[in-house]
């Protein structure tokens, strides 16, 4: 069964690569985002930010301390080099599958920032009258960019694979 | 920790003690993916295949189940497997925890 689309998809798989097929708008609406978050990723302290750093060990908040002190800075710096890769890559014509992870990672660490500044519910629904629909808008595109890119991704994993 | 006196054929207090901190250091982990109103479930899906190895079918079921039921067992293990499960999950933006299986 073939799925109609009203619009080209924004990423095709070609080979072993990745085309981006956005428009120079959204290219340079990307660059801006990316830069916005990289800021707030790296400063470290908007309160948005709490659902990329969730506890590990829920039941115990001393093995909770030392597991965050121990990986927090490393979940920044991974986080900020997803960024950094996007931010090299706006403008290509196509990507390789590592590349296509960074922007997958951009997307979706973004989508939670922004969803948690606005504290969103599955079963909300869109009001355009909304103080916050600019934000809500914003997180529906990066989620349609997101299933997209996933769409992509998803050929790239390996055919053989073991279940549990 | 401490072993057996030869005289004592029922197990004294401290052995029952210490039988039981070898079963609970013996326990294995299990990491767990809490649901959340901001993830998308292809995204899900596609984390569980590509860190776990699982099928995309296995990884379905297992993204519904955090969907549908609010959470799922992705991984069991030693405590170090957990945790670096915990920590690539947390890469990518997954929410997860880890506890001893009960």
């Amino acid at each position: 069964m073939i799925r109609r689309r009203q619009r080209p998809a924004a990423f095709q798989r070609v080979g072993d690569r990745t085309l981006i097929r956005l428009e120079e708008e959204e290219r340079l609406i990307l660059v801006d985002l990316a830069g916005q978050f990289r800021s707030v990723v790296a400063d470290d302290h908007d309160p948005g930010l709490r659902r990329l750093y969730p506890t590990a060990y829920p039941d115990d908040t001393d093995q909770n301390d030392d597991y965050t002190i121990l990986v927090h800075d490393d979940l920044v710096t991974a986080r900020l080099a997803a960024i950094d890769s996007v931010l090299a890559t706006t403008g290509n014509q196509s990507i390789d599958a590592g590349e296509l992870v960074s922007w997958m990672d951009m997307f979706s660490g973004l989508r939670l920032l922004v969803g948690t500044r606005l504290d969103v519910c599955e079963d909300d629904v869109f009001d355009p009258e909304d103080a916050d629909a600019p934000s809500r808008a914003l997180l529906a595109w990066l989620g349609y960019l997101l299933e997209e890119a996933v769409g992509v991704a998803g050929e790239f994993l390996p055919v053989d694979r073991s279940d549990l | 920790m401490r072993g057996a006196t030869a005289s004592s054929p029922q197990a004294t207090p401290e052995q029952t003690e210490a039988v039981s901190t070898i079963e609970a250091a013996d326990r294995p982990w299990v990491t767990i993916v809490w649901d959340d109103p901001v993830n998308l479930m292809h995204y899900v899906t596609y984390v569980f295949q590509k860190l776990f190895g699982y099928s995309r079918a296995t990884a379905d079921r297992l993204m519904l189940d955090v969907h549908h039921k609010g959470r799922a067992t992705v991984s069991t293990g030693t405590r170090e497997k957990a945790e670096m499960d915990v920590f690539r999950l947390h890469e990518h933006g997954l929410w997860a925890t880890m506890q001893q299986d009960n």
